[in-house]
This record gives structure tokens, sequence and C-alpha cells, in this order.
């Protein structure tokens, strides 16, 4: 199996609303891939089933080969998420954030220090870093929480619509982070091998 | 407002009438202490659950459940996270009743007063998280919550002693498991009991582990939305 995510007949019902009607996907590892479709098309119900925070009603899905239903804390493990709408603590600064979700991964002291100040570097927030995150503009949220999702060396990043209510000079420099992530450096290190878009 | 229960309360009982069955130098403000202390535990513990609530409209409550933190230890950061706060305050009850002249039995009582204190809490923060995991809003927390409260409090002998109540509003306090955290406490910290402080620690123990795992069993089906 080489594939990131793999879905297989997924539906979701909520009571007589079919949200979700059979899908059948697979995804590459490596692969950016997008997902197209108008406003209550499903496309954040399939994300949100992926990400194990919704059951679906019926079907399967694998994310980087971890069942969503039998073993949800590995899946956990192997992804990162940003979400349509923020989810950041505001009454923290930005590098408290990271902190709190490095430490909810388990990373260590001496790797959390210096994991946050390279997904500070890449998202370009590493003088704003001591700031509250009330007194951010959207944009620096949004680039906060893709730092976030990319701290803990996620396997596949879920964005779900990561450019929404952003400018479009910040959303041409959002996708130029998600292009320089989705190269491996120079010592062939890959910051995140896949990506699962929403718009 | 717990501060007037027990100064206006005590004091207003105390003069206009004795309780026929108090031990003797036994004040109804000494009897009522550890039942507020009870109260204030029950209230601050239960409202606690509202932090989920509160998490879950800002959002933060998706970043932590895609976490692969186990869901037991998010139940329990946020037990002790509430216990912390209603112990608080339970102790500043405490202090400000021995300011108007309440006495601690002693150090031993002044600590198993303390672990029930630890218990009341944590049980009841457990029932306040159910109820944020089942509710979405907070004014349907709310009206759920003092639903449940008051009862709780008023059938726990906070405010009055047991041993003269008709049978069947006898027994409905037996159900009620402050009752025995009321006693463990008063039996601490002023030596009257009704039950015995062994029985009283049995079932709060039981019904502390019963809560836990059960708040791990709702925390566990929540489904966030956004």
């Amino acid at each position: 199996m080489e594939y990131a995510i793999q879905i297989e007949k997924l539906s979701k019902k909520f009571d007589d609303f079919t949200a979700v009607s059979s899908i059948d996907l697979n995804i590459e590892k490596g692969e950016i891939f997008g997902l197209l479709g108008p406003n209550g098309a499903g496309k954040t119900t399939i994300i949100k089933m992926l990400a194990t925070l919704l059951q679906p009603t019926s079907g399967f899905a694998a994310v980087w080969h971890h069942n969503i239903l039998k073993d949800p804390a590995a899946v956990r493990r192997s992804i990162g998420i940003v979400f349509q709408d923020p989810s950041l603590d505001t009454e923290l600064t930005g590098r408290e954030n990271l902190d709190f979700h490095a430490r909810m991964y388990g990373l260590n002291k001496e790797e959390r220090e210096r994991r946050i100040n390279e997904v500070l570097d890449l998202v370009e927030l590493k003088d704003r870093a001591d700031v509250f995150v009330k007194f951010y503009s959207g944009g620096m949220q949004r680039r906060l929480e893709i730092a976030r999702g990319l701290m803990h060396y996620p396997q596949v990043l879920f964005l779900d619509e990561p450019t929404l209510g952003l400018d479009a000079q910040t959303r041409r420099r959002v996708w130029e982070y998600i292009k320089r992530l989705n190269k491996a450096d120079s010592l062939g290190h890959w910051v995140c091998r896949s990506f699962f878009f929403c718009f | 407002m717990p501060l007037f229960f027990l100064l206006f309360l005590g004091m207003g009982f105390d003069a206009a009438f004795k309780f026929s069955n108090m031990p003797p130098g036994i004040t109804y403000i000494a009897f009522l202490a550890p039942g507020i202390i009870g109260m204030v535990l029950l209230f601050n513990s239960i409202t606690s659950g509202l932090s989920v609530i509160w998490d879950r409209q800002f959002g933060f409550l998706k970043e932590i459940m895609v976490t692969p933190v186990s869901r037991v230890s998010i139940v329990l950061g946020k037990t002790l996270g509430g216990m912390t706060t209603a112990l608080l305050q339970g102790f500043f009850i405490l202090l400000i009743a021995v300011g108007i002249g309440f006495k601690i039995k002693g150090v031993l009582g002044f600590l198993s007063s303390v672990l029930c204190m630890i218990l009341i809490a944590t049980s009841f923060v457990c029932l306040g998280l159910i109820f944020a995991s089942l509710i979405n809003d907070m004014q349907g927390f709310h009206l759920i919550v003092s639903l449940f409260t008051f009862p709780i409090f008023i059938l726990s002998s906070a405010l009055f002693p047991l041993e003269r109540l008709p049978l069947w509003l006898k027994y409905l306090t037996y159900l009620n498991p402050l009752t025995y955290g009321v006693d463990g406490l008063r039996y601490s910290l002023i030596g009257m009991a009704h039950f015995s402080l062994t029985l009283d620690l049995f079932v709060l123990v039981g019904f502390c582990t019963f809560m836990i795992g059960l708040s791990t069993y709702f925390f566990r089906s929540v489904e966030v939305d956004y």
C-alpha cells in the first residue's frame, strides 16, 4: 500500500440528511490533493471523518495505513490539521499555543523549543511569537495554525479552506509556504508528505 | 453568596431557634459551616464543566480532540483543573468560618476533611463534564445545572440535621452522594456525624470512581462540530 489516504464507500448521514454518500478515493503519498465543491457539498464532513472527529455512518477509510475506526489514536498521531475557522487560544501567545500543542503530542522540552523555532521560521512569525494571539491579524493567525499543524511532523496535513478570509497577497504567501513544505530539503527530510485541501 | 449563606443564615437560625437534637456546645454556625463548604464545592465543581462549552465555542476543543492524547487524560486534566479551583474556594470558606469562631477538631480531622473535599469536588466536576458533553449551548447548561444542583444541595443535610426528617425524605437524602460528603466533612471538622466516616469515605470513593468512568465514557462520544 503506497496510499496516504484510502477511502472506500464512506458515508455520513445526519438523521435523514445524507452529507457524504459512498465516496471512494485513493490519494498517493507525496501528493497535494485538492477537494473542490460548492458550499454544503460535504467536504468538511469528509475531513472531520478522516481526522476522527466524526464517526462515519458506513464505509471505511485509512489514513497513513491506520484505520480511522479501529485505531483513531494512530491516525491522530500521523495527521496535522488546519481547521476552517480559528482554533487558537487567543489568551496565549503564539509561542505558548505551539508549546501547548507540542505537549499534547508528547514532544520533550528540548525538541519542543527547537521545533517551535523551526516552524515559526517557516511561517515567518518569529518576531511576533511572544505577542498574544488576540493581537494577531487574520493572516498571522492562519500562518500560526499552519505552523501548529506541522509541529509534530505529521505525515498528512489537512487544510480546510486555509485561505478563507485572507486577502489575495496573504493567500499567495500561504500557497508559497505549502509548496515549499511539499519538497524534501537538502538533507532529504520531508516537512510533510501529503496534503489534503478543501475549498 | 456562600458567605452570606454562612453568616446570615447561620446567625439568623442560631438566634431564631435551637435545634433540639444538637449535641451540647455545637452552634448552628458550626453545624452549617461544613454544609456550606459542601455547597461551594458542589456549585463550583459542577459549573467548571462550562470550560468545555467555552472551548467548544471558541473552537479550541477540536484542537484538543484531534491530538492523540487519550480521552481519559483529557477528562482527568479537566477534572484536576476544576477540582483545584473548587478546592481553593472551599478552603476560603473554611478560613472565614475559622475567622468567625469555628473550631476544627484537630490536624487529623483537617486532613480527612481535605480528603472529603477532593472527593466531592472531583465527583461533581465529572458530573459537570457529563452535562457539558451532552449540551452544546451555555443557556441549556446553566438550566440543567441549576435543575440538579439545588436539590442536591438542599437534600444533603447541609442546612439541617437528618435525624428527625420524615422517613421518605430521609431516604431521599440517603440517595444523594453529597449527603455523605457533607457528613464526612462535618465529622472531620466538628466530630458530629450521621453515618460513620468509614461509610462516608466508602460511598464517596465509589461515587467518585464511577463518575470519572462515566464522564470518560460520555467524553469519548463527543463529536466536535465546526
